[in-house]
């Protein structure tokens, strides 16, 4: 299991497209995935929870990958947030 | 629920009875939404139509995004609307969502679109717990898909009361008056809701039903849960929950003891409907279905006094009657009365009666607005339909036709050019019609009281509607508790009003009538009458009584009471007086024979 912290840098934070990008991303990977913010903690592949979580701008969740590929599905979870969702701001 | 203690709802009552039967919740703040218990073995069907509407709402949404966006659209803007799309077909296929609503119809033994309505509602309102603003809106989102999903559900094959066993009572915040027309068609035996006063249209339709009703019940819907017993007793405004064997026993007793009562009034039928001095008081019946003429005619009304005829529009909205449709209505209501007459109100929309897809008008203030006559007017088309019925109706029948909230004399004339130009298309297609059909109105806005002299003089008759007149003239609401209280019928300005109405109507000859809730009382009925009415029209089921009224007065004596009231000057005063008026009848009566309807 290996765990990061990771900053929401885009303007909208995780709204519904970029929840719905996330949730491709981590249904590709074989690993349990799952986000926490402040206690509470949702699985990456449901846009659902994506969505509940409220992770807007400026606040820092924390992913845990666990599973045969999480090396390979955190860092590219990672580069999704960085690249802010692919939108452009 | 058996476990759960008794518990009784006061409202208003506002249809009479007692029914029993078992709640189903109406939810409409999305199209229809029924809460349906289902039987246990119909489960896995209904599980699957859920799974088949979702995927089917997964299909269209997928072509919407694959297929091609307006052309001019930002490139931004696409990708956004693609990006939502995507997001909502994610949402559809979320097994948290999935999971939910099929736990839902499993553990509750209930509908598709009931789980989906309340998964998603619930759902959405955990949004909106989130900070930040953006965020919190997205429980549109979940909106959107449980729209989405209804939809598909409703396509798919629609869940109807008519599936639910047993008798029902409908239990709802509200409900408009198209639905509880449609819904009042099934086993429904009595209502309990959550809004509505005595003129509500879910009142007026319940009555007609002669269903059992209680209004007023605030969050009723949120006490009840579907297929909880429920008693509904319209006569003491109560509605009782979770009753006990006893309190069922009771009430049975209770309804056996009502309804020999009714049929001891219908027997009163027959007698003539004459004051102690022979002069003949006609009593006529407020229907607003067809039905309903069974009623007036076994209560004993002489005629149809007021026949509201936006309840054959409502009943099938958003599809117009035809003209044959009003014909062969117009007719089967003659013809179950002759010869007595029947007066057919064109549709009185507007306000707040619906039709907002006729109208098609955003007014400040309805009430106020584009209803009644003006509606008439500016809608031709439409009402060129029922118009012509009417002529056609009247050809065989006695069927007379009134304008409602006519407000001016000019009105009454460009309706009259309007009507002539009908008659004149009907003669020269050849059609059976009445040229001279008589044509009434409405006087039920205070403006129309005042110059009631002048208006005598262009109708052939009319109708005093209280209710209105009452709300207009005194600016009260009767609705609204706060200030309830101040709708005085016997207002001296109230009485003013009637004396000149009714002398109008004398001078110029014409027969007057009354059809508003004052001339059901039989409290005030001795006052009407003695100011000069010799028409009351009101709800089938009060004619007896009423009838006992009239036969059990003296004409000289009530013109001496109209007199005094006349000379009070509150309706405090009228009411006291009207009081010790009655109470020295009703000991004259006791020691008198002429009371044959004991």
């Amino acid at each position: 299991m290996i765990e990061k912290d990771v900053a929401i840098v885009n303007r909208l934070g995780l709204h519904a497209r970029a929840a719905a990008k996330l949730v491709h991303l981590a249904g590709g990977f074989r690993s349990q995935i799952r986000l926490s913010l402040e206690g509470q903690s949702v699985d990456a592949k449901s846009i659902l929870g994506i969505l509940m979580l409220g992770a807007a701008q400026g606040m820092t969740v924390s992913i845990r990958c666990e599973g045969e590929d999480e090396g390979e599905a955190l860092v590219a979870i990672e580069e999704l947030f960085a690249c802010r969702f692919e939108e452009s701001s | 629920m058996s476990g759960q203690r008794e518990q009784v709802l006061t409202g208003l009552g506002v249809s009479y009875g007692i029914s029993i039967g078992r709640a189903v919740c109406v939810e409409n703040h999305l199209e229809e939404v029924f809460r349906l218990p289902l039987p246990a073995h119909s489960i896995d069907a209904e599980v699957a139509r859920y799974h088949e509407a979702s995927e089917l709402t997964i299909r269209e949404l997928t072509q919407v995004k694959m297929g091609e966006l307006p052309g001019d659209m930002e490139d931004g803007l696409q990708e956004e609307i693609g990006g939502i799309l995507e997001a909502h077909i994610l949402l559809l296929k979320d097994p948290s969502l999935v999971g939910r609503v099929t736990a839902r119809i499993r553990g509750e033994h209930v509908n598709a679109e009931w789980a989906v309505h309340r998964t998603t509602a619930e759902l959405a309102e955990q949004f909106e717990a989130i900070e930040d603003d953006y965020l919190r809106g997205r429980g549109q989102d979940l909106h959107d898909v449980g729209t989405y999903l209804l939809r598909a559900l409703q396509g798919i094959s629609h869940h109807e009361l008519s599936e639910v066993e047993g008798d029902i009572i409908l239990v709802a915040d509200d409900l408009p008056p198209g639905e509880a027309v449609r819904l009042g068609r099934h086993r429904v035996v009595g209502f309990a809701i959550g809004s509505g006063g005595r003129t509500s249209h879910t009142t007026i339709i319940a009555r007609s039903l002669k269903v059992p009703a209680v209004g007023g019940l605030a969050s009723v819907t949120q006490l009840v849960t579907d297929e909880d017993p429920v008693i509904v007793d319209g006569g003491a405004g109560t509605v009782i929950l979770h009753p006990t064997a006893e309190t069922l026993e009771k009430y049975a007793r209770l309804r056996q003891a009502q309804d020999a009562h009714d049929l001891e009034q219908q027997e009163t039928r027959h007698l003539p409907s004459v004051t102690l001095d022979g002069t003949q008081i006609s009593l006529m019946a407020n229907i607003d279905l067809p039905e309903e003429i069974h009623d007036a005619a076994n209560y004993g009304a002489q005629g149809v006094g007021l026949y509201r005829s936006e309840f054959l529009y409502i009943e099938q909205s958003p599809k117009l009657p035809t003209e044959e449709q009003h014909l062969r209505t117009y007719t089967l209501l003659a013809r179950e009365i002759a010869p007595n007459p029947v007066i057919i109100r064109t549709y009185d929309l507007g306000g707040r009666k619906l039709a907002r897809e006729l109208m098609n008008t955003r007014e400040e203030n309805p009430v106020l607005g584009l209803r009644g006559i003006r509606l008439t007017m500016a809608r031709r088309e439409m009402f060129r339909t029922q118009i012509r019925a009417l002529f056609r109706a009247a050809y065989h029948h006695d069927v007379r036709v009134m304008l409602p909230l006519v407000t001016s004399v000019d009105e009454v004339r460009e309706f009259r050019v309007f009507a002539q130009e009908i008659a004149a298309e009907l003669s020269q297609e050849g059609i059976a019609h009445n040229p001279s059909l008589k044509i009434g109105i409405m006087i039920e806005v205070p403006c129309a009281a005042i110059i009631a002299d002048l208006l005598a003089r262009e109708v052939d008759f009319f109708s005093v509607g209280t209710n209105d007149l009452l709300q207009y003239s005194l600016a009260v609401d009767r609705n609204n508790e706060h200030v309830a209280h101040l709708y005085q019928p016997l207002h001296p300005a109230i009485l003013r009003m009637l004396r000149f109405i009714l002398e109008s109507a004398r001078q110029a000859g014409i027969e007057v009538g009354m059809c508003g809730e004052m001339a059901g009382d039989p409290r005030l009925v001795p006052l009407l009458l003695g100011l000069g009415l010799r028409r009351l029209s009101m709800s089938p089921r009060l004619v007896p009584e009423v009838k006992a009224c009239v036969r059990s007065l003296s004409l000289p004596e009530l013109e001496q009471l109209a007199v005094t009231c006349g000379s009070l000057a509150t309706a405090e005063e009228v009411d006291g007086y009207l009081d010790r008026f009655l109470k020295q009848t009703a000991s004259m009566t006791e020691e008198s024979p002429l009371e044959v309807l004991s």
